[in-house]
């Protein structure tokens, strides 16, 4: 009985003390510790900053449904006195959104219930979103900023642009990205010689160092047959056909006479404007620094001739040559840029002896998904896509295969590896390479983490701006097309920014001027690559484009009658060299500053009253320019601007 | 000291509860057991040989002692819980971060719900074994297999609560098993316990009224019926 | 009916209250004169429950304390786990249903299990519980080789080899009294044993190793995996 009295004692203690310790654990949580550490630290300082009171602390973000205790330990987030103090105390950088509107792991990522270091921070199993590495940060702009270029993200603002660039929705869907214009290949059989496509196949960068065409990673043979499938398809779109050399290209002695006539047309069109030569020059279109090695003389002939017969979309002029320029010109590029290296080398046998060339060829072209870019035959696009990735950024660890790999088992890192080493996970993907910098890389990723289906309310979501739908008719939008106006300047937003954006071009220049400069195009700017060609376009259709640029590329609050008098223009000179020394950065007469244009025939150039309103605020025009605002009252703009007006 | 406790004893109040003495002669210890509601299920005497604990392993009592730790630990662990997707995960994250001691209880009663499906089995296979089963019991022990399927049929409602891949998946999986019953009587099945095709918010409410409710009560009753059949048939 | 029964004890009613105990002849339970020592149930029974049970959650709160309950992902309908488990005390009828069709596997042997365990008591063959071996050995014999062949045989189609190995084993130690009689040692007990034991050994041999396969040897796909090359 005595026995069992104690064993009862014994136990009944035990029973006690055990279910008192988990209890009694909670008394001691993390959580607080930092609490006391806190509040000895903030009563050390000079400044008096009010403590904290012990407890869980949390933000409530209703509209975004998130709990975040972040801020149980994250005491001094609004506190300056503690910009420099240790972390979890330190002050938040000044960032343009409130935290306390937007809680924590909206950007941050991370565990926001967990009251623990570990768990909070998220790199525990059971989590999948551990918080973002600082270089990844940008992608939680993403979920609501959905514009193009997104402020104070310049990291995700490339990554956009390098997905749109890279073409990656031709294998994966993704929201907000344009197709890209790629050419279709058909013809390229009567285009290119077949030494050439099989080494481009097998690495497209060794020939023009920034196309975006990946590489595939080809074997030697897939290369060859793919070649020989794609060499069978002689007829370009719409059934055009190749017309044949004139006369004049058709020996060497005939050619020889054409060079001198042919490199004067050559620069006069300022090709290099768009077609990079050995990398050297624009950037919009292809290196021609080898390109009598590619492509046939036919082809070249035909092709200058009339751009968009061949190659239907493309963004080329059609320049207004006579047959004698344009033999010259096509002349003047089979003496000059062949590639030297190759033309040594004897062609590559025109064909594997491969019965079954045609079958497996296109069983390549469609199992890298070549149509997702390029039409070729009538084929259907984009028949075998990627992996879809509008959500991607929401992807769980545990639908990641990491292979055999040993990275950080983490979205970002994952991405970032593949990108640089698309088959690196498994030798069975498909992915090509695009040969990616680490920094490029990270962009994308960036960019691609923001992707997420998060349920994010609309009034918090940016959207980039509708789709400009201009889309000139008449002669002048026949004109615009054939000489590809929108591949360089953006009218009413639409099209490249390569050059100026001419929605007020009338507003700006006088009529004079503009048909002066379709005649004999100069730079403002002489140093820049990308310069105005001269399309030899006919005086006639000079008047059509003038005329019509007088009508429309005209905003009227832009007049202004300006007095341009004696004393007005006295006055501006005075204002131009004395008070605002505008002659530290343009020149007139060979005097002055290189860092704006020159000025010296300004006064038949620009319109007064665009002059004027420049004066008044140049970024209202152009948000990059660097002239500075002088913040000028009307009186000395209209004077400044009567001293311009009289430089004729 | 012994003063107080004895003015204690002897008032009214501790009377009208306690209609007896201390428990110290044989007839106050037998009443102790006679005019209390939860002892009087007990005889006031036992066979010594039964004090013995090889005698029955006390694998039954001990799992009621664990529906009692269950009853409990999920009654304090349901103020916490809402039936719903996705709260109910988040409300297993504030049990883990906010609620005192809300990991332990949820702990507790989790290991004990895994204890309670092991133990009623062993006490089914001591009952076998011992042979207990035979008449007069044979009622009694049909009652047990009722016992031990509700034991496990609570535990597997309870599985489904916390919502995480586990419980979908695990209850998935159970209830695809079910689905194989011929006539389409496991399609209709499965439709009525999940209310609806997949596992979802009506599994979820279906499977907490089950698990906090319906199941403890026809579990009482049934054990209500068993430990007094063991009575009625000679057991403690 | 007055023929079946007889009267096997009288008592004094002064010391105890009467007992009477009508009894068939073929019922197992004797009812024996012998006056059992009782004792007071509080505080000697009530203590020892208590102790008991303060004991068992003693033993609960240290695993409380130092394991947590598992907690996953929140539940994603849209990704499968691989394997996809149902609870422990399930995995053996996963692991049923691994070899047999869902109908067999999921439905008929389990319910054939539950509706056995239900209708045990009620059969009253052999309640004496007469040792397997008692009376005639030869037709037992012949009996229990035909049904485990055709059982063995059954398993042996669909590849069940974790349940043919238990019945195999099972089976071996039934034989075992038949070859080899003692009287006492294991073979002694064993002989004893009567035919609704070696079911039930049988039938729980059979859960525990078809619901260790199902928790511990079970990977991806369903496939074996050592339970050191990570559990499932």
């Amino acid at each position: 009985m005595k026995k069992l009295r104690l064993t009862f004692a014994i136990s009944s203690l035990t029973f006690l003390v055990m279910l008192a310790i988990s209890p009694l654990k909670d008394f001691f949580r993390e959580w607080k510790w930092y609490q006391y550490e806190y509040n000895e630290l903030v009563s050390d300082l000079p400044q008096r900053v009010k403590p904290a009171e012990i407890g869980i602390k949390q933000l409530w973000i209703q509209k975004l449904d998130r709990i975040d205790r972040c801020v149980t330990c994250h005491l001094g987030l609004n506190e300056p006195a503690l910009r420099e103090a240790k972390q979890p105390f330190r002050t938040h950088p000044k960032i343009d959104h409130d935290y306390e509107d937007f809680g924590c792991t909206a950007c941050h990522e991370g565990q926001g219930s967990a009251t623990t270091y570990r768990e909070s921070v998220g790199k525990v199993v059971f989590w999948d979103k551990p918080v973002f590495p600082t270089e990844f940060m940008e992608a939680s702009c993403a979920k609501c900023h959905k514009e193009r270029e997104v402020p104070h993200a310049p990291i995700l603002t490339l990554g956009r642009k390098l997905i749109e660039e890279a073409n990656c929705i031709a294998c994966h869907q993704m929201n907000g990205f344009e197709k890209q214009w790629t050419p279709s290949l058909d013809g390229i059989g009567s285009k290119v010689n077949r030494t050439w496509l099989v080494n481009w196949l097998k690495h497209p960068k060794a020939y023009f160092g920034k196309t975006k065409m990946p590489n595939f990673l080809l074997t030697d043979e897939e290369a060859g047959i793919l070649t020989d499938y794609l060499m069978t398809f002689k007829s370009f779109p719409n059934n055009a056909a190749l017309d044949g050399l004139p006369p004049a290209l058709a020996s060497e002695e005939e050619r020889a006479k054409l060079l001198e006539l042919g490199s004067t047309r050559f620069r006069e069109a300022r090709c290099i404007s768009c077609h990079p030569i050995n990398g050297r020059g624009g950037y919009v279109a292809s290196d021609l620094g080898k390109v009598a090695s590619k492509a046939t003389a036919e082809w070249l002939y035909g092709y200058i001739k009339n751009p968009k017969r061949l190659q239907p979309g493309v963004e080329m002029p059609r320049y207004r040559f006579n047959d004698m320029e344009l033999a010259a010109v096509v002349a003047y590029i089979q003496s000059e840029y062949v590639d030297y290296e190759t033309a040594e080398l004897p062609e590559l046998p025109p064909q594997i002896p491969n019965p079954a060339y045609f079958e497996q060829g296109q069983a390549l072209f469609k199992k890298y998904n070549c149509s997702g870019c390029h039409e070729l035959g009538g084929m259907k696009k984009a028949e075998e896509m990627g992996p879809e990735l509008k959500f991607i950024g929401g992807k769980k660890l545990y639908e990641i295969d990491f292979g055999s790999s040993n990275i950080e088992q983490t979205l970002p890192s994952y991405l970032v590896t593949k990108i640089k080493n698309p088959r690196v996970f498994s030798p069975v993907m498909k992915m090509p390479s695009y040969e990616f910098t680490n920094e490029e890389a990270q962009a994308i990723t960036v960019a691609m983490l923001g992707n997420t289906d998060e349920r994010i309310p609309e009034e918090l979501k940016v959207y980039p701006k509708p789709q400009s739908t201009y889309s000139p008719q008449g002669e002048f939008g026949t004109l615009v097309e054939d000489l590809a106006c929108f591949g360089c300047h953006t009218m009413f937003g639409r099209g490249r920014l390569v050059a100026t954006d001419l929605t007020l071009e009338a507003s700006q220049a006088q009529k004079g001027w503009i048909s002066g400069y379709f005649k004999i195009p100069y730079s403002l700017r002489p140093i820049l690559t990308e310069r105005m060609p001269n399309l030899f376009a006919s005086d006639a259709e000079i008047k059509v484009m003038v005329d019509y640029m007088e009508k429309v590329f005209i905003a009227d609050s832009l007049e202004r009658n300006i007095r341009a008098g004696r004393d007005e223009i006295s006055k501006g000179r005075i204002l131009y060299y004395e008070k605002h020394g505008c002659q530290a950065c343009h020149q007139i007469n060979l005097k002055g500053g290189y860092v704006g244009p020159a000025l010296d025939n300004v006064g038949s150039r620009l319109k007064p009253g665009w002059i004027f309103h420049w004066l008044k605020n140049p970024q209202a025009f152009k948000p990059e320019s660097i002239e500075p605002n002088n913040n000028l009252t009307d009186e000395e703009a209209e004077a400044l601007t009567a001293f311009l007006m009289s430089l004729k | 000291m012994k003063h107080v406790m004895g003015r204690l004893y002897t008032s009214q109040l501790w009377r009208s509860m306690f209609r007896h003495g201390l428990p110290d002669s044989n007839r106050t210890r037998a009443e102790t057991i006679f005019y209390n509601f939860f002892l009087h299920i007990h005889p006031t005497k036992v066979r010594k040989r039964s004090l013995r604990y090889t005698y029955t392993w006390g694998l039954g009592g001990l799992s009621f002692g664990l529906f009692i730790v269950l009853t409990v630990t999920g009654g304090l662990l349901m103020l916490y819980y809402r039936p719903s997707v996705p709260q109910a995960y988040w409300d297993m994250k504030d049990l883990q971060f906010v609620v005192s001691s809300g990991q332990f209880l949820r702990n507790m009663h989790r290991w004990a719900a895994h204890a309670m499906v092991a133990m009623v089995f062993l006490h089914m296979l001591r009952v076998f074994y011992t042979g207990s089963y035979r008449p007069p019991k044979e009622f009694n022990w049909a009652v047990g297999v009722l016992l031990l399927v509700l034991t496990i049929l609570l535990s597997y409602t309870g599985y489904l609560l916390p919502w995480d891949q586990l419980a979908f998946w695990g209850i998935s999986v159970g209830t695809n098993m079910a689905r194989a019953i011929p006539f389409g009587l496991g399609e209709k099945m499965s439709f009525l316990l999940l209310g609806g095709n997949i596992v979802g918010e009506n599994a979820l409410v279906r499977f907490y009224v089950l698990h906090c409710f319906i199941l403890p009560v026809a579990g009482c009753v049934l054990m209500g019926i068993h430990f007094w059949r063991v009575r009625k048939d000679g057991g403690v | 009916m007055q023929k079946d029964l007889r009267a096997e004890e009288t008592s004094d009613a002064r010391k105890s209250p009467t007992r009477i105990a009508f009894m068939k002849h073929r019922m197992a339970a004797r009812v024996k004169r012998e006056s059992e020592e009782m004792v007071m149930t509080f505080p000697n029974l009530v203590v020892r429950e208590l102790i008991a049970f303060e004991i068992m959650v003693i033993v609960l709160a240290v695993v409380s304390l130092v394991f947590d309950a598992p907690l996953e992902w929140m539940a994603n309908p849209d990704h499968t786990p691989n394997p996809a488990k149902a609870p422990w005390y399930f995995l053996g009828l996963q692991e049923l249903l691994h070899y047999f069709p869902p109908v067999v596997g999921g439905v008929i042997l389990p319910a054939l299990a539950v509706i056995a365990l239900i209708v045990i008591p009620y059969f009253k063959i052999n309640i004496k519980r007469e040792g397997l071996w008692k009376e005639n050995r030869k037709r037992t014999l012949v009996i229990l080789l035909v049904s485990v062949g055709i059982v063995s045989i059954v398993l042996f189609l669909f590849r069940v080899y974790a349940m043919l190995i238990p019945t195999v084993a099972v089976t071996l130690f039934m034989l075992l009294p038949y070859f080899y009689p003692r009287e006492d040692g294991v073979v002694g007990r064993l002989s004893g044993r009567p035919l609704s034991w070696w079911i039930m050994t049988w039938f729980v041999v059979i859960v525990i190793v078809l619901t260790t396969i199902g928790t511990l040897f079970r990977g991806p796909e369903w496939s074996w995996t050592w339970p050191w090359n990570g559990t499932y």
